[in-house]
């Protein structure tokens, strides 16, 4: 499959009063054409900042800092990050090329409009036409989001439909003008279980449609293994794991992803055990640890070792590639080898 | 597994909160948060209540509170004797000797603590307002509090911004040990966690449990966490219990149509297992117009014409199993609880 969006080397700082939180540092991977890829991680690790960074709509003070997002268009290859923030050629990748969902879907839609108007907006910026030939597509798209009577639901206003309406209300305004790409922030957190579950499998049916790639943004791992082929994992911003979905969940290699996993509790499963928690809490962005960022909360801490060197990238196999000094052959003689085995 | 002294006794509990429109303030409906629901917490025992947003979860632990006056219904709160005081109808003042037994660690680990107090008055409070102790002796619980939780009794006079989300969850979590409760609600207490923090504060619930022997009434709307932690369960659903039974049953046996489509809506940890069922089309249904007959009608796969017109009972289908549908025990819900693969 040919690539669609490339990641390379990205940083983004916030200059604070109390000092630079390196948001994102250093983060690089790979989307391809149709493909769904997650980038999974804890609150504050950097994953939506990152999101916001592909369309250049990081909040201030935040700042990319270096990097390049090259997005592959008819052959061509924009350098996103090179693009005026505010200038025409990023406004016309954004909301068409690349789309965007949210979390809240309340605070996506302006209260003061309707739905109808709203999305018709988007189209007549993005492809042009009139009033009645936008009412036309969004009846269309709404219609294919499973919305209920839309020639009733483009005159209401956001307030007046339900939280899984607004979400399909959403969706259809991101996939109105045909994205390549759709970049799903938390986009079921909100939800209750059973409307999480229509509208996964909403985005799965429209993404078989229209075959665009979804980055999809989350700290669920069972949507994670329900939905993505491959997976990023991020902790304090960077990615500490990178490998394809089977792989993630069958053989996980840095210990933060092991961790995770072993955290989920599972309905059915282990009933009456404890579940392996992992110690510590998520460290104050301002005071990162030295080393390995995971090495305070880590059950294969290397003394001497691991609070030192900050770890490369590893690649394990192929397409699999772990940032932890365990799978470094230049740390091999040092590492303890009874670490392994957990 | 024999069923333990009752602590307390729902009864028939409702709560119904008038709509009021215009400027004379008419009352031109109601909604029907709670309507109709019956639990029992045994003495510690740990009882789930699940349910998806709006069901009327909070809003029992709510009345049981007193935070809401219960439009009917009892609250029977048994004390060691076996002598039974009803919440649900005392007044107002004479709740306070009650208070102190029923404690609740809310979901927000933010806005439950109050900014301006430090841990000693927040977790000191509750001792000094029912007059326990004071002075040394009231900062020597505190420090004892704090160590049970898991924190250290020096960071005492700090104030809760100095503190992470999963810490603050465990202040809160001092604060209602504090007097010693014999009911300890917690309402969706790591809903708001991040996923690594919240097996701690599941692990520490769980050990203070058992070593202390509270009863919890653990409201969640997460299966995976309620199935971890609980013994018993009860599902709501727009402001009615529709199926309590052992957690271990109503997972692999539910009864009750929603239950099985709850069950099988929760995401399976697994790539090789990929299916995305749709268990339930449509919207919860609305609290102040609820549907006719039973009010889980229009989004049964099984619906038939009595559901439309006959609100069903609860009815037992198998010992200390009971559920409020007219063919419980009837329906073949096996192929709701594990679809067939289908992405």
């Amino acid at each position: 499959m040919e690539p669609l969006l490339e990641v390379k080397n990205l940083k983004v700082h916030f200059a604070t009063e109390e000092g630079v939180i390196e948001a994102v540092r250093d983060v690089s991977f790979e989307i391809k054409r149709g493909e769904t890829v997650a980038i999974v991680g804890e609150s504050g690790c950097g994953k939506s900042v990152m999101a916001r960074a592909i369309l250049r709509i990081v909040p201030a003070p935040g700042r990319i800092v270096e990097g390049k997002v090259s997005y592959y268009r008819d052959e061509r290859n924009i350098n996103l990050t090179a693009l005026e923030e505010k200038g025409p050629e990023i406004r016309a990748i954004r909301g068409a090329d690349i789309a965007m969902i949210f979390q809240e879907p309340m605070a996506t839609f302006s209260p003061v409009h309707t739905i109808g108007n709203q999305i018709n907006e988007a189209i007549i910026l993005h492809q042009g036409g009139d009033q009645a030939g936008a009412t036309a597509q969004t009846l269309d798209i709404l219609n294919r989001v499973g919305m209920p009577r839309p020639s009733r639901i483009i005159h209401r206003y956001p307030h007046q439909l339900s939280g899984g309406m607004l979400q399909r209300a959403m969706i259809a305004m991101a996939l109105s003008c045909r994205p390549q790409l759709l970049i799903a922030d938390e986009p079921t957190t909100a939800l209750d279980v059973t409307t999480q579950a229509q509208i996964l499998r909403l985005l799965y049916d429209l993404q078989q449609e229209f075959n665009m790639a979804i980055l999809f943004i989350t700290h669920d791992l069972s949507v994670v293994s329900q939905f993505a082929d491959r997976v990023e994992v991020m902790y304090l911003g960077e990615v500490v794991e990178s490998t394809d979905v089977i792989t993630l969940f069958e053989d996980p290699k840095h210990p933060y992803t092991r961790a995770l996993l072993n955290s989920i509790p599972q309905t059915g499963a282990g009933r009456g055990q404890r579940l392996q928690s992992i110690a510590g809490s998520i460290p104050n962005p301002l005071h990162r640890p030295s080393g390995c960022l995971f090495h305070p909360r880590c059950d294969s801490f290397q003394p001497g070792l691991c609070d030192l060197v900050s770890p490369k990238e590893i690649t394990i196999d192929r397409d699999h590639r772990a940032r932890c000094i365990l799978y470094d052959e230049q740390y091999a003689d040092k590492v303890s080898s009874a670490t392994f085995d957990q | 597994m024999p069923t333990p002294k009752p602590l307390l006794e729902i009864k028939n509990l409702k709560m119904h909160f008038p709509i009021k429109r215009g400027i004379m303030g008419r009352t031109v409906g109601h909604i029907k948060a709670v309507d109709d629901v019956s639990l029992t917490i045994g003495e510690g025992e740990v009882v789930g209540l699940v349910g998806e947003s709006g069901c009327g979860k909070s809003t029992v632990s709510r009345c049981i509170v007193r935070a809401y006056k219960p439009t009917a219904g009892q609250i029977l709160l048994y004390d060691a004797e076996g002598s039974a005081v009803d919440l649900a109808s005392i007044p107002e003042p004479d709740m306070l000797p009650y208070r102190r037994d029923i404690q609740m660690i809310f979901q927000d680990p933010f806005s439950s603590l109050n900014p301006r107090m430090t841990l000693r008055q927040i977790i000191g409070e509750p001792m000094r307002n029912y007059q326990i102790c004071r002075g040394k002796e009231l900062e020597d619980r505190v420090a004892h509090l704090l160590e049970s939780v898991g924190l250290r009794p020096e960071h005492m006079s700090r104030y809760p911004h100095a503190f992470s989300g999963g810490q603050r969850q465990r202040i809160g979590i001092a604060r209602a040990l504090a007097l010693n409760p014999r009911l300890i609600i917690c309402d969706e207490p790591v809903s708001a966690l991040d996923v690594s923090v919240q097996a701690q504060i599941l692990n520490l619930l769980r050990d203070l449990q058992a070593e202390f022997r509270y009863s919890y009434l653990f409201i969640a709307h997460d299966l995976s966490v309620v199935d971890y932690i609980c013994e018993r369960v009860a599902v709501m659903y727009v402001g009615k219990i529709v199926e309590t039974a052992d957690t271990a049953t109503i997972f692999s046996d539910p009864r009750h149509p929603y239950t099985a489509a709850l069950r099988s809506a929760i995401p399976k940890l697994n790539p090789r297992l990929r299916q995305l069922p749709v268990p339930l089309e449509g919207d919860v249904a609305d609290p102040a117009n609820t549907p006719s007959g039973c009010v889980f009608h229009p989004r049964c796969r099984f619906v038939e014409d009595r559901c439309r017109h006959e609100t069903p009972a609860m009815k037992p289908t198998a010992p200390r199993h009971h559920a409020r549908c007219h063919f419980a025990g009837e329906l073949n819900l096996s192929g709701l609880s594990e679809p067939a693969a289908t992405a």
